[in-house]
């Protein structure tokens, strides 16, 4: 099948993307100054400790050599040790991932339909005070950043009127009701970073898509409204659809400010952590996994534009 | 044989000298009511602790799990006093360079075996094989050798004396650890302390539970002890305040106001942390005593305080030892902003026409940036233009800290005289850029070989007035630390170190 073929290509194009981060990854923690060592030890280190302690973590050896052996260790499956966490990597990076997926997963489910609605109904009701309530809601939105509405959630519904926790991290203990009230702020804060562009985005697509003869058809043979809405919709959501593919990547590396501020210990945390203490083989690791993920997006939106457009053949 | 009465008459000085730091406790209360058992505790740290092997632990979370899980053999309180924990004695000879410390009995590791002075030789030996690489091999005082007398009786040998060994034995470096699980210490840890590791996931917790076995009976008090990480400031308030933690490790100044609510207590501290103006002596203009001493009457050190700290700071007096330490002692003449002096010092030094520096600092510790940018105002109207620069903590340590002739730094401070001193202003110490003053030298040598407490602080007097007229840095103020609890928590001791100690800590009603 040909559609097959075009998936296995795009996978194998991955796979080519996914080796140059690897190494443009590695090349570029190469220049930042400072190593694992001089974070571990801090400012109160000698030499002769930096020394020791470089030659114990195999810092000494010439940087192709260490990247040689990570890279063929990633592809038998032993993805390293983390540096700092003196653990194997692949169980933090995994777990970290699951967390992330389990945070932007919410905030897809909840902000995609939500934004889909909202697009539409801005469209039907056009240059109207619905329309207008919707963009400038949604422009707020846009305008704060993640870092702003995440800290002003938590004064207010956290400090102010202790309705909701202000930490999501994740305890074993707690009750499942508990736990779900803990995703509240984190998966709110994202909603409001992702609605802007997906509404806008429908609400544009969907009054061209009125325009278009083809609706004009469908309402002229007499198609019930609703039916003439799914009709014009099916054709205004392939732009919408990028938008999300976009969006998935965004959430899975740029989550990491909605992450730090909630104490939520996803993919982003580890990012930042690893990269503050250069801890390479987690950096590169974790910046593998949200490329993978986003290449993936990516391929998952094609594979949803030729459903949605059976124009498109690959 | 210096007896263990004068040890401990030496140990009594230093605590009535001490006793005059005010320190405020937390559990002020513990002595009218009896403890209570049980309760989960949950503090709240902006960052996660990356290892728990006490050896290589450099952070203020690391040192509270390792505190936890492990014993020293000795416990420095909050006042800088030496208390005996898995050590029940100790003596040294009369030259001070062989200590015997005697061990507790009937001690148990978390995992069932008993204590033995075995453990307390591998304990040291690994920190101080240079091959482990671990920061603390030169932190844990001049051991030469330690060797097992018997089972419970450990010897010291020590490269030079050391009076100060005993506060040593008690940093957050030599927790005592098992000999036999050398290879478990970073991943299933063992100790003696009075908690057990139950879960380590850094990023998220670190969670501990009540060791039954602990051998001081009754403590410790809760049944779990729980490290969360948020790293977010308001996350952390809001969670203080709320309930669902019950403390939080650091309180910046501009949230204090937010905590001033009923049901929670604000802690602050006098801490031996400061914030130098580091310039290398052997480069010019630094390397003229005048243009040092300029420098330091540049300081408007009250306005400092204000500006950067609130308030929540000491005046210093460009050199280490905080006014709370048993060891200082005045300097003269005072360093008071003064242009006019500073002025004719730069003429006198050939920098009449002004002075052109750089002074490199970083935006990611506390009141650094801010410091340097005061400064560089302060200093202007003497003409002294300074350019400030400004870089990543990472950056600083890797290529500012000691690679630049002016530079502000950060230093949390020690517990011991000898570590105030020696490291930053010795010729050829650890912290020490390019100083070197012979008459420091032999003041610190002597002082730290001295066991005498009254002949100690003497030759200490001499060398921090040495230090403040000639020394290479300005050191405006000392930092205060302050954390937050619930107010029904008691028992534990806020401590100049920044060291949690669970052992006492309770919950009220």
């Amino acid at each position: 099948m040909r559609s097959l073929g075009f998936i296995a290509r795009r996978l194998g194009a991955l796979a080519v993307v996914l080796a140059v981060v690897s190494v443009l990854v590695f090349a570029v923690v190469q220049l930042l100054p400072g190593d694992v060592a001089t974070e571990i030890l801090g400012t109160s280190a000698t030499p002769e400790d930096l020394a020791a302690l470089r030659l114990k973590l195999g810092l000494t050896r010439p940087a192709p050599v260490r990247y040689a052996e990570w890279i063929g260790g990633v592809v038998r499956g032993d993805w390293g040790q983390s540096l700092l966490y003196q653990m194997p990597v692949r169980p933090l990076v995994l777990e970290g991932l699951g967390r992330s997926a389990v945070l932007a997963g919410l905030a897809l489910l909840i902000a995609v339909p939500l934004s889909i609605g909202l697009g539409v109904v801005a469209a039907l009701r056009r240059d109207r005070p619905l329309d207008h309530a919707i963009s400038t809601l949604t422009l707020i939105a846009l305008s704060l950043p993640e870092f702003v509405w995440g800290t002003l959630l938590i004064l207010l519904l956290a400090y102010r009127f202790r309705i909701f926790p202000p930490s999501s991290m994740v305890d074993p203990q707690a009750s499942l009701a508990s736990q779900a009230a803990r995703f509240v702020l984190p998966v709110l804060t994202l909603i409001l970073a992702l609605l802007a562009q997906m509404t806008r985005m429908t609400r544009a697509s969907m009054i061209d898509a009125i325009r278009q003869p083809f609706t004009e058809a469908a309402r002229l043979r007499g198609l019930r409204p609703r039916r003439v809405v799914a009709h014009a919709l099916r054709n205004a959501l392939l732009p919408t659809v990028g938008i999300v593919a976009l969006n998935v990547g965004f959430l899975l590396g740029g989550i990491v400010i909605v992450e730090t501020i909630f104490s939520y210990p996803g993919l982003g945390r580890l990012l930042v952590d690893s990269v503050n203490h250069r801890d390479v083989p987690m950096l590169q690791m974790a910046t593998l996994v949200v490329a993978s993920a986003y290449g993936l997006a990516n391929l998952g939106a094609d594979i949803v534009y030729a459903y949605l457009d059976p124009r498109i053949r690959y | 044989m210096l007896s263990r009465r004068r040890l401990l008459q030496y140990g009594a000085a230093t605590a009535a000298a001490a006793a005059l730091q005010p320190v405020t406790l937390a559990g002020s209360g513990a002595a009218s009511a009896a403890p209570k058992r049980g309760g989960t505790l949950k503090i709240a740290w902006a960052s996660s602790p990356l290892s728990i092997d006490p050896a290589y632990a450099v952070s203020g979370d690391e040192y509270m799990i390792t505190a936890a899980i492990y014993d020293n053999l000795t416990r420095v309180d909050e006042k800088f006093v030496v208390h005996p924990q898995l050590a029940s004695g100790w003596s040294s000879n009369a030259h001070g360079d062989v200590w015997t410390f005697n061990l507790r009995r009937g001690v148990k590791f978390h995992h069932g075996r008993e204590l033995n002075a075995r453990d307390v030789v591998f304990t040291f030996e690994r920190i101080l094989d240079p091959k482990n690489g671990s920061p603390a091999r030169t932190s844990v005082g001049p051991i030469d050798k330690i060797e097992a007398a018997d089972d419970y009786t450990v010897r010291f040998r020590l490269s030079i004396p050391y009076a100060d060994l005993p506060i040593s034995l008690g940093t957050t470096y030599a927790r005592i650890l098992p000999a036999d699980r050398a290879a478990l210490i970073k991943t299933a840890p063992s100790g003696t302390g009075p908690f057990r590791l139950a879960e380590f996931r850094p990023g998220a917790y670190t969670r501990m539970v009540r060791f039954q076995n602990y051998w001081d009976p009754g403590r410790p008090y809760l049944d779990e002890l729980w490290e969360v990480n948020m790293p977010a400031m308001a996350a952390q308030v809001a969670a203080l305040t709320g309930g669902s933690v019950h403390a939080m490790f650091e309180v910046p100044a501009s949230y204090m106001p937010a905590l001033q609510t009923p049901g929670v207590s604000v802690v602050s501290v006098k801490s031996p942390g400061f914030q130098p103006l580091t310039m290398n002596n052997a480069e010019k203009p630094f390397n003229d005593v005048r243009v040092r001493q300029a420098l330091k009457y540049l300081v408007d050190r009250d306005a400092l305080i204000k500006a950067v700290w609130q308030g929540h700071a000491s005046t210093g007096e460009d050199h280490s030892v905080p006014s709370f330490s048993p060891y200082y002692a005045a300097t003269t003449p005072t360093h008071t902003y003064d242009v006019a002096k500073a002025k004719s010092l730069l003429a006198e030094a050939g920098y009449g026409s002004g002075l052109n520096i750089e002074l490199w600092t970083s935006n990611e510790r506390v009141g650094l940036q801010e410091l340097a940018v005061a400064y560089q105002q302060m200093a202007a109207p003497a003409g002294v233009k300074i350019d400030v620069k400004n870089v990543p903590w990472s950056v600083h340590v890797a290529t500012v800290y000691k690679k630049k002739p002016f530079y502000a730094n950060n230093w949390f401070g020690r517990a011991s005289i000898d570590e105030t001193l020696y490291p930053y202003f010795r010729t050829g110490g650890g912290f020490n850029d390019a100083y070197s003053n012979k008459d420091v030298d032999t003041l610190l040598d002597t002082g730290r070989a001295t066991t005498d407490f009254k002949k100690r602080k003497e030759f200490y007097a001499r060398a921090e007035q040495v230090i403040h007229v000639d020394g290479p840095w300005v050191v405006p103020y000392f930092t205060m630390y302050t954390a937050a609890m619930r107010s029904n928590v008691k028992g534990v001791a806020v401590h100049p170190l920044r060291w949690w100690d669970f052992r006492e800590a309770y919950f009220e009603g």
